[in-house]
């Protein structure tokens, strides 16, 4: 019985998530185009740049280079200050310095120390000899004014830029956080490029473009203090080897406190020097960092948001958490592995942020759908009750929606196991016998009904229980044993009886689910023993009627018949007593017969075959010949044309016309006619019997066709007869599927018209 | 002729051996089945007129020992108090030759007893001509006529008709009828039969006013009855 349900749950289940499907399209595509906005106005927003440059911070912190060895800082720090002068320097100084740098030949030097103060020319031009006569290419910084980007660039050229090698801007650009993260190439001022003095430092022959104004990303090395660093201190007072200089790429940079100059950077504070030394690293080894453009941040974030989307429509619910999960990590760490490997940049948050707040919407939008439709469903379950069932349970009183939904569920749960057990009782109660079986013929359910006859059959009861035991002690009108395959095969009803004589109309049925595969049987036994009986009943009065009955009237007409062969019959008086005896032994004898064949008309089967109309007509006709030609009335027949067929029992037909000519034989006067008219009338035959008798008003016509009652007022009582004969008469009409009237006249005569379906010609 | 009588009624049986009797037949009557059987040992008789129910044994265990036992067989009336149409058709099946619905009447009593007499031991064929009544049939010619009017009829219209003449009084089974008339064919419509039937009623008029009667014994087959003499049913309307 499992089976049964299980496979009727799986289709209702599926039904289920059809419907919840169906009616979550509307809200998937309104948070479709909702997160696709969101999205998109995001992006362009700029909302997460903030994050995305935290996360920025996260992943080069991840990843820290070995610095470049020949790039090496030479800081001027407060040290120096105290050893060589108090800052800022006389030109001489710094002549001397670049002097004793020069001596170590290195390979080059960027000397990021302004000179901007036009005073001291004589100082100045000696520096600037020295700068010329340097065997060292030596860089020097210029200014940048109101370095609000490069549009309106203006570069303050030091007094001695035309002896410097090149002159290179030191500017960084600083992100909306405040942080050093990008250089710029390349600005513009006075109608030419000015490179950045580290990119001079790489390549000095370099060509710049449009596109080298745009601000990069560089990477760090590392956090502070990764490049060697040299203080001036210890240049001046040669304590550092000139071989030590040898080959280095020189940054000269201010330290000394109140001089420096101090950024933030991902790694925290950097003086300007280690940031330009980080950027130099980074343009010696070709570690610029390529940053995605917007349109393909947008479409990443799309295009992640897009795949959750259509994960929604086609997975389920865990799958479609795991792709949430898999999307927000993994774009991210998507990332990192690009920068970390291919220096390539593309910020990640806004897929996230996309992918993190899509999800938490679907769940919600799909929890309260299947809410509502369960609500739906219950209160549908709930109207389809019985109205008297449903005032038995209480009402729903709670206004909270939530609270509301809990007493639905009870209440419908409530409900369902009230029907259930309504099922279960009224089948328990059910009068009749009933069992259930499984495929293999093993009761799994019965009836108190049928408890009882287990135990009447003394057979005792255990689950799963072949149901043959049961029929065994049941056997069928030929004595044999039931057999429950060969009835179950047959699915007839069949009748059966148990040792105390009880009588059953053994019913089965297959439960199917699926075609030609029972599932199990129902069985009914249902006690016919009461109209077994009748039916004996009425078989032996139809006996006593035939025979006992008829015996004793026939002995009497035997002995009648005898009596009148002897000489005293001849007497007047003795004759009349014996035609009067003979009379009433010929009525009781007709009363017998007229039960017999209101018996007969009244069997449960009949000898149907097929009836030719003219020959039960002439029959009938011939059989009351004598006794119409007795009163010299005529017995008319009309011709037609071809031969007409009924569906019947011929006997009981023959009978039914007999007794109509006979009725109207017996109410006509003599001398007269009574006319058989035979007429198809398209698919059906109408047999008219009519006489010139003494007619019947409307009244009587009604009360002809109860048993028992006949003309019986009038000049019509006085005729013998018993109204059993229309009784038989329309009997046998009506199981014939036809139908009889009755016309009269009171004064000219009764018709009597018959008519029946004619068969359907099979040739 | 030698004729015996079994029934457990004494009147019927006294009425019966007195009609019998009366028409100069050798008549004996028994109320007793094993009586009449213990006498059919050692006797012969030329009629058996049966009850169909007597105590100890049913006509239709009658019919079948004698069916069994006598050589040559003699013919058989059933004579029943039963009308239902099965049992009579039960009867005939077993081998009566035909049957009498009690209460019996003389004169159709006597009609049914002469007309198996005839049919049991029959006068040597004359000369093809056959008279029956006014119905005169020229067996070599297939020609019937009626008086004086030759009656046109197909072949099979004659066939049937001096069938049912010959057997006179006697059920013809539907089965008996065919096989006479078309040989064992399965493909006629059984209707066929009642058609023909129809036909030769109409045309040779066998009706109650011309003294015959063509009556269906339903389930079974059809008989050809001759009604009692006319003379006796013209008396009949007088009385």
């Amino acid at each position: 019985m499992n089976d049964v349900f299980d496979s009727l749950n799986t289709e209702h289940t599926a039904r289920i998530e059809t419907e919840l499907k169906n009616t979550l399209v509307f809200e998937w595509s309104l948070l479709a185009l909702a997160a696709t906005l969101a999205v998109v106005v995001i992006s362009w927003a700029g909302m997460t740049s903030q994050l995305d440059l935290f996360f920025y911070d996260t992943v080069v912190r991840l990843g820290c280079h070995k610095p470049d060895p020949s790039v090496l800082i030479v800081k001027i720090d407060d040290n120096a200050l105290k050893t060589i002068a108090p800052w800022p320097w006389s030109p001489d100084k710094h002549a001397k310095f670049i002097k004793q740098l020069d001596a170590g030949h290195p390979l080059e030097i960027g000397y990021n120390v302004l000179f901007l103060d036009p005073s001291e020319s004589q100082a100045t031009e000696n520096l600037s000899k020295t700068l010329k006569a340097s065997k060292t290419p030596i860089f020097l910084p210029m200014l940048v004014e109101s370095g609000n980007h490069n549009k309106k660039t203006v570069a303050v050229l030091p007094l001695l830029a035309p002896s410097a090698t090149n002159v290179g801007h030191v500017s960084v650009p600083f992100d909306r956080d405040g942080m050093v993260r990008r250089y710029w190439p390349a600005l513009t001022a006075k109608g030419r490029y000015w490179p950045a003095l580290v990119e001079l430092m790489d390549n000095p022959k370099k060509v710049y473009s449009e596109a080298d104004l745009r601000e990069k990303l560089f990477s760090f090395d590392g956090p502070r203090n990764r490049f060697p660093v040299i203080s001036a201190a210890a240049i001046w007072r040669n304590e550092v080897p000139p071989e030590f200089l040898t080959g280095k790429r020189i940054l000269v940079g201010v330290t000394a406190s109140g001089f420096e100059y101090l950024h933030p950077t991902p790694f925290g504070v950097m003086s300007g020097v280690e940031i330009q030394a980080n950027i130099l690293d980074t343009l010696l080894h070709d570690r610029t960092i390529h940053e995605a453009s917007d349109i393909t941040k947008l479409i990443v974030a799309l295009v992640s948001l897009w795949i959750l989307l259509i994960g929604f429509r086609f997975l389920s619910p865990r799958a479609t958490i795991l792709l949430t999960v898999t999307l927000g990590v993994g774009v991210p760490l998507l990332c990192a592995a690009l920068f970390l490997f291919f220096n390539y940049w593309f910020p990640p948050i806004t897929s996230v942020v996309g992918v993190a707040f899509t999800y938490p919407f679907w769940a919600w939008s799909r929890l309260a759908s299947l809410s509502k439709y369960f609500s739906d469903e219950l209160e549908k379950l709930l109207s389809d009750f019985p109205e008297e069932q449903r005032q038995k349970l209480p009402d729903i009183t709670a206004t909270d929606p939530l609270e509301y939904k809990k007493q639905l569920l009870k209440l419908a749960i409530s409900r369902i196991v009230f029907m259930r057990r309504f099922i279960a009782d009224s089948l328990y109660y059910l009068p009749d016998v009933f069992f259930v079986t499984d495929k293999d013929n093993n009761i799994v359910l019965l009836n108190k009904a049928a408890e009882n006859l287990t135990a009447e059959l003394g057979a005792q009861y255990h689950y799963r229980m072949p149901i043959s035991t049961i029929l065994n002690h049941l056997h069928n009108e030929e004595g044999h044993r039931i057999d429950f395959d060969q009835v179950r095969n047959n699915e007839i009803n069949s009748q059966c009886y148990a040792e105390n004589g009880r009588a059953f109309d053994l019913r089965i049925a297959a439960c199917r689910r699926v075609i030609n595969q029972p599932d199990g049987w129902l069985i009914m036994l249902i006690d016919i023993s009461a109209v077994k009986s009748a039916e004996e009943q009425r078989q032996r009065i139809l006996h006593l009627l035939s025979h006992d009955m008829r015996s004793p009237q026939i002995s009497i007409l035997a002995l009648i018949d005898r009596f009148s062969r002897t000489s005293c019959s001849k007497e007047k008086e003795a004759q009349e007593i014996i035609t009067k005896i003979s009379n009433y032994a010929r009525r009781t004898l007709g009363l017998a017969d007229n039960f017999t064949r209101l018996a007969q008309a009244e069997a449960p089967e009949y000898q149907w075959m097929d009836v030719e109309i003219e020959g039960v007509m002439t029959s009938a006709v011939d059989e009351l010949w004598i006794q119409a030609n007795k009163r010299q009335i005529k017995i008319t027949l009309n011709d037609w044309e071809e031969p007409l067929f009924v569906e019947g029992d011929p006997a009981l037909l023959e009978r039914v016309f007999i007794n109509l000519i006979d009725n109207a034989v017996k109410y006509s006067p003599d001398e007269s006619t009574v006319s058989c008219t035979v007429k198809k009338k398209e698919d059906q035959v109408e047999i008219a019997i009519c006489d010139q008798g003494i007619g019947m008003d409307q009244e009587q016509i009604e009360a002809l066709f109860r048993p028992f009652r006949r003309a019986s007022t009038g000049p019509a009582a006085k005729i013998s007869g018993i109204g059993l004969g229309l009784v038989f008469v329309n009997k046998v009409i009506l199981r014939h599927h036809g139908h009889i009237d009755c016309r009269s006249t009171p004064g000219k005569g009764t018709c009597f018209i018959v008519t029946l379906p004619l068969l359907v010609d099979p040739e | 002729m030698r004729i015996a009588l079994l029934d457990d009624d004494l009147e019927t049986a006294a009425q019966l051996n007195a009609i019998l009797t009366e028409a100069g037949y050798d008549c004996r009557s028994f109320h007793k089945g094993y009586a009449l059987l213990r006498m059919l040992r050692s006797e012969t008789v030329d009629l058996l007129l049966l009850d169909w129910n007597v105590p100890d044994f049913s006509g239709i265990e009658i019919i079948e020992w004698v069916n069994k036992h006598c050589d040559p067989k003699p013919p058989i009336l059933l004579s029943t108090a039963r009308t239902a149409a099965e049992d009579i058709v039960t009867g005939l099946n077993a081998g009566a030759d035909d049957y009498l619905v009690k209460p019996v009447q003389p004169e159709i009593l006597l009609a049914r007893v002469k007309a198996v007499l005839r049919r049991s031991y029959p006068t040597p064929p004359s000369d093809g001509i056959e008279h029956y009544d006014d119905y005169t049939f020229d067996v070599s010619r297939e020609q019937v006529s009626l008086g004086n009017t030759l009656i046109p009829m197909t072949s099979k219209e004659f066939t049937l008709s001096l069938l049912l003449f010959r057997n006179l009084h006697r059920p013809l089974s539907r089965g008996y009828i065919f096989e006479t008339l078309w040989g064992r064919n399965p493909d006629l419509p059984t209707r066929t039969l009642d058609t023909h039937i129809s036909k030769i009623r109409t045309k040779l008029n066998l009706r109650p006013e011309n003294g015959y009667r063509l009556a269906p014994v339903y389930a079974y087959g059809y008989r050809l009855e001759r009604l009692a003499e006319k003379k006796a049913i013209a008396a009949e309307v007088v009385r």
